[in-house]
């Protein structure tokens, strides 16, 4: 009998039982559930490495410091009532490593517990604010050992040698405490306190009276949200982040009035934090609940946040404060509830670009001044990248399938080389392109003036280089369309245009390649023809 | 001190009750049956909480009551197993998370319910491995019956009776009791239940699991060979987000990995072969395209054949048909038993989901969302009155009748459904008229194009009229027109000719043109393509005309 493998106390024929032994023998079944539990949803390093597990799974020491690290396994939704100042929680289950302040071997670090919420008003309360000034508070939970069952039980006596009624403790069990902590006002986020779990950070206007004027937003570190459930792979390399799906659309202003609205759709993997992120594109900070985010609105701009004419801008995910989720609630009930309903992240747009390699934000991004959120993060998502207008302000964008068609586009270059047939083309990192672009397409021109009448004929060539001269690396670009083109000039002066295709040769894999894309076309031209004007300019996108 | 648990406390020298010992079991049994409850049971129920949009799960979620069917987790195994030659079929061993709180309507166990237990009861079944246990019955009534095999919780089994010394009050001593029992758990009962013959699915039954569906054909069924079986239990390795219930509107994956319509190699048929994977509800579905309808094993169904086909299917000429894979009756998988042994062995081995031919068209965007509720073919059996249609469907691909209705051909090498025959047969006129620098045209959904299509493949033309041995210099540039601003550059082509003696060129060029996202609220039922020529050296730009050649209906 080997207790199907697991930890079990063995009563042996005769033996005089002792109350230890039956705690002990539910202590280790319990423990065994824990720990099958702790390590299955464990962090391992990135999946691409191997997914090896990258800390020692040894029981950590107490107490706590920052939030407990938790997997909430579904429930524990924090649900603002409408109409009052009163915030529920649903039911659910979360492990939480808390090691015991005392260690007992009987029992895992790890704590699985059940708890059945809040559903009573007054028990919880947000909303009230008459600061003058944005406050940023916490509901969160921390764990507690609860006797829910007492009784009167025959306890023997030592001295009376006989049994008498004692009341005692009779059922315990882990459960959840639950708080609001309020931070302070035009402070920001009041940091992550020791032992507590965050599951919803709340933005509480000036003049705010009850929820129905505070901003939630769910920050529960949910398994179904992983990547790999229930597991954790973190890191991600060489493309931590991995977008996935596209469908997004920038609708002009002259058509939606004085808004620029990002709307559509994208999923993305975000191997920083092994979750899935993005959904539907709805605006993520406080305001309306518009199914679109307003790209000329500074409410979703980082702060100071200005782009000028053909410079590149960055449409970010963020996830301040290390916490994950970042789902935002519906600011009006539908069907009487508040509930997180937005895109996972809350979309804010920045000049900071992705770096190469990592595709986190160059430097730290800030929350816009509307959140009340202070404090830059450097987790965050980049899930497109368009290009300022005329009017220096963000330009519309179509995004299909990965790609992403700016409109209008970063500025023309001209060739560093030009010959009658050869023209070498750099086009800068941040400059032409967003810096994790994994393709661009080009469209490269020139002009040629002859005779109306004139018989002109071209081929276009194409080649990607690893640096801007020299005899570097040449490696082929194969070209859809008809090959030789021939034809007579109609007029003195025609166009010739030619869109490529351009793969980066992959600067996140081996740091001794640029961050740039350096091409060659070699024109095979004949008949008549005086070329000028030659240029290229990137017209499209792929993350 | 703990691991979290709810647990019973021991006292020192507290005087030892029976219930303790049963209760401290129960705490634990119950603590791991919520952890599965929480981890494999649960779904939003309301369609406008999908994951997409953060998915939360509120108190409305938590069911109390027992469903109909049984709401249920496989984890594996309960598999059922037709035995050749044998009118027997077995269960094969297995271990199943079932909703099903004691003493409520439809439950298995009628005592009422304790707050120690959870109503999530895990149970582990042995199955059953011999014959004549669970039988399907032989059907002369001349139409086919439609039979189940179901299972429910049998609770509280007695498996080990012991002799033990009972303390006896009157008596003041210990006494040896015979067969008390010892040792109980909880198992499955499998029954069989019959349908009645030629009025399809029987229904499903509040507190029993369907584990597979038997077609008996008429005159047919004696013995298990002729009979067709679709596994529909509810796998969690099925499901997209494992062990997660999650819904989805775009839920991954939906990829076209290679589709034929092959109206070639059997000139009366249209046979679709390939490989698709989907999801409905956040499952998993598709898979190799095989046959899916009761008959003999295959691997493509025929689109002009009505065992594939929706009784009400009769289409026009030149317009989209639509084949989906649907899930009725509230089931999921409907995964195709092979009808020919493997190895000895009949399991399940085709397609998750029935095949239906259809005109029925999504209606947004979403693949999972037919405009209305599909009828499954007469051919299953299933739904001969169409009282029983359902929504809970995936579109694989759509294609095009020809010019005498019947489903054309096209091919899908994993993005794009290229298309034998044009679904505009004839032109699509520019809705701005003829001889403008900028030709309009206007795409009707689910006339012109699928509405769950991401993208659109068309060729454009236009013929131009000239002096003979002059030239013709053109660019071309088509994009997805809105509000008068082009919003997509599908390219841009150079085409210069000389005029023949007849002084006319057709310019005809192909190009792809994204669809916006229907979140942009924007009638995306119309796709508005814009042709703008720069041309020069012509007197007259006349016959202006688009075809839709293909589309992309991955992603």
């Amino acid at each position: 009998m080997s207790g199907s493998g697991h930890k079990k106390l063995i009563a042996n024929t005769r033996e005089k039982a002792i109350s230890d032994d039956f705690n002990r023998a539910q202590a280790f079944v319990a423990a065994l559930r824990s720990e099958w539990l702790r390590l299955w949803t464990f962090r391992k390093s990135a999946d691409e490495t191997g997914g090896t597990v990258i800390s020692d799974p040894i029981i950590p020491t107490a107490p706590i410091t920052g939030a407990p690290q938790s997997d909430v396994f579904e429930g524990l939704t924090v649900l603002p009532q409408v109409g009052t100042t009163s915030v529920h929680v649903l039911g659910g289950i979360v492990g939480m490593v808390d090691p015991d302040v005392v260690v007992n071997l009987d029992d895992s670090p790890y704590k699985l517990v059940f708890d059945p919420g809040i559903d009573t008003n007054g028990a919880l309360t947000v909303g009230v604010n008459a600061s003058g000034l944005i406050r940023i508070d916490v509901v969160e939970c921390r764990r507690r050992e609860l006797v829910t069952e007492d009784d009167n039980r025959d306890v023997f006596n030592n001295t009376t040698s006989v049994f008498t009624p004692t009341l005692v403790d009779k059922v315990s069990e882990g459960r959840l405490i639950f708080r609001a902590r309020q931070g302070t006002p035009g402070a920001g986020f009041p940091g992550v306190a020791d032992g507590w779990l965050p599951l919803a950070v709340a933005s509480v206007p000036d003049g705010s009276t009850n929820t129905d004027d505070v901003t939630f937003w769910d920050v529960r570190p949910l398994v179904s949200d992983r990547t790999f459930p229930p597991g954790t792979y973190e890191g991600g390399f060489p493309r931590p982040v991995h977008v996935d799906q596209h469908e997004m659309y920038v609708e002009s202003e002259s058509t939606s009035g004085a808004q620029l609205k990002l709307q559509g759709f994208v999923r993305a993997d975000f191997g920083f934090t092994s979750q899935r992120v993005g959904g539907f594109l709805k605006k993520g900070t406080p305001g309306g609940d518009a199914g679109n985010v307003d790209l000329l609105d500074t409410e979703n701009h980082e702060p100071g946040f200005a782009v000028l004419d053909e410079e590149i801008y960055y449409v970010w995910l963020l996830f301040p404060e290390g916490l994950p989720r970042w789902v935002r609630y519906n600011r009006l009930p539908l069907s009487g509830a508040r509930f997180p309903s937005h895109t996972k992240g809350f979309v804010v747009l920045s000049k900071k670009a992705p770096n190469v390699t990592s595709q986190l934000p160059s430097s730290a991004i800030t929350p816009p001044t509307i959140t009340g959120l202070t404090n830059a993060t450097s987790l965050a998502v980049c899930i497109a990248a368009g290009v300022g207008s005329s009017s220096n302000a963000p330009g519309r964008l179509l995004a299909e399938d990965g790609w992403i068609y700016p409109q209008p586009r970063t500025p023309a270059v001209v060739p560093t080389t030009v010959s009658s047939s050869i023209e070498r083309y750099t086009l800068t990192s941040g400059t032409h392109f967003p810096p994790h672009a994994r393709m661009v397409i080009a469209r490269v021109e020139f002009r040629n003036d002859g005779m109306a009448g004139d018989i002109f004929r071209y081929e276009a060539n194409a080649s990607l280089r690893e640096t801007s001269s020299g005899s570097s690396a040449q490696l082929e670009v194969p070209q859809p369309g008809p090959g030789i083109v021939t034809f007579t000039m109609t007029g003195g002066v025609d166009f010739v245009k030619v869109d490529l295709v351009l793969p980066r040769i992959m600067p996140w894999v081996s740091s001794g390649l640029s961050d740039d894309i350096f091409f060659e076309i070699s024109w095979a031209l004949g008949g008549t023809f005086t070329k000028s004007l030659e240029q290229a300019q990137v017209i499209a996108w792929k993350l | 001190m703990s691991s979290g648990h709810k647990r019973l406390k021991t006292n020192t020298r507290e005087r030892a009750v029976s219930p303790d010992v049963n209760r401290a079991q129960s705490f634990l049994a119950a603590g791991r049956a919520e952890t599965l409850r929480f981890l494999l049971n649960l779904l939003p129920s309301a369609t406008d909480r999908p994951y997409e949009r953060g998915n939360p799960l509120l108190l409305t979620d938590l069911p109390t009551a027992v469903d109909t069917p049984l709401r249920a987790d496989v984890l594996e195994g309960l598999v059922v197993r037709p035995i050749v030659g044998n009118n027997s079929v077995h269960i094969s061993p297995g271990v199943g998370g079932l909703m099903d709180p004691d003493g409520q309507a439809g439950s298995s166990d009628a005592n009422p319910p304790s707050t120690d237990d959870s109503d999530y009861k895990l149970v582990e079944s042995g199955g059953i491995r011999s014959n004549g246990v669970l039988t399907i019955a032989a059907n002369a009534s001349g139409s086919a019956r439609i039979d189940v095999i179901e299972c429910q919780r049998n609770p509280n089994v007695v498996v080990e009776t012991d002799t033990r010394d009972i303390f006896d009050l009157g008596q003041g001593t210990f006494v040896p009791t015979p067969n008390v029992d010892k040792v109980l758990e909880g198992q499955l009962a499998f029954r069989v239940r019959q349908g009645t013959a030629g009025s399809g699915y029987p229904g499903n039954v509040q507190g029993w699991l369907p584990l597979a569906v038997a077609h008996v054909p008429s005159a047919g069924g004696a013995d298990t060979d002729d009979i067709d079986f679709w596994d529909v239990r509810p796998l969690v390795s099925d499901r997209i987000i494992q062990p997660f219930r999650s819904s989805f509107v775009f839920g991954p994956p939906h990829e076209q990995q290679q589709l034929y319509a092959d109206a070639i190699s059997v000139g009366t048929e249209t046979r679709i072969s390939g490989h698709f994977w989907g999801q409905v509800d956040g499952v998993r579905v598709g898979g190799e395209i095989s046959r899916g309808t009761p008959g003999t094993d295959q691997l493509f169904i025929d689109a002009r054949d009505a065992e594939w086909q929706e009784p009400s299917f009769t289409p026009g000429a030149f317009v989209p048909y639509y084949f989906w894979l649907a899930f009725p009756f509230s089931l999921p998988r409907w995964c195709r038993y092979n009808r020919f042994p493997i190895g000895g062995l009949r399991f399940p081995s085709g397609m998750r989901g029935i095949p239906i031919i259809s005109e029925t068209q999504p209606a947004t965007q979403a693949h999972e969302t037919p405009a209305t509720a599909l009828q499954v073919p007469n051919s299953t059996g299933l739904d001969p009155a169409g009282a029983n249609k359902t929504t809970d469907a995936v579109l694989v691909v759509a294609g095009v009748t020809d010019g005498t209705s019947v489903p054309s051909r096209f091919v899908c090498g994993g993005e794009w459904v290229e298309l034998a025959d044009p679904i505009i047969p004839a032109t699509l006129a520019p809705s701005n008229g003829s001889g403008n620098a900028s030709d309009e045209y206007l795409l009707l959904a689910n006339t012109h194009f699928p509405q769950d299509a991401r993208a659109v493949r068309i060729v454009f033309q236009a013929r131009f009229i000239g002096t003979a041995g002059t030239n013709l210099v053109i660019f071309a540039r088509a994009g997805y027109d809105h509000g008068g601003t082009r919003v997509s550059d599908a390219g841009a082509w150079h085409i210069t000719s000389q005029f023949d003696a007849a002084g006319s060129i057709f310019a005809e060029v192909m190009a792809d043109i994204p669809r916006l996202p229907e979140q942009s609220g924007i009638d995306i039922g119309v796709m508005s393509v814009r042709i703008d020529w720069s041309a020069s050296g012509f007197t007259t730009k006349q016959l202006e005309l688009l075809q839709v050649v293909g589309w992309k209906q991955t992603g």
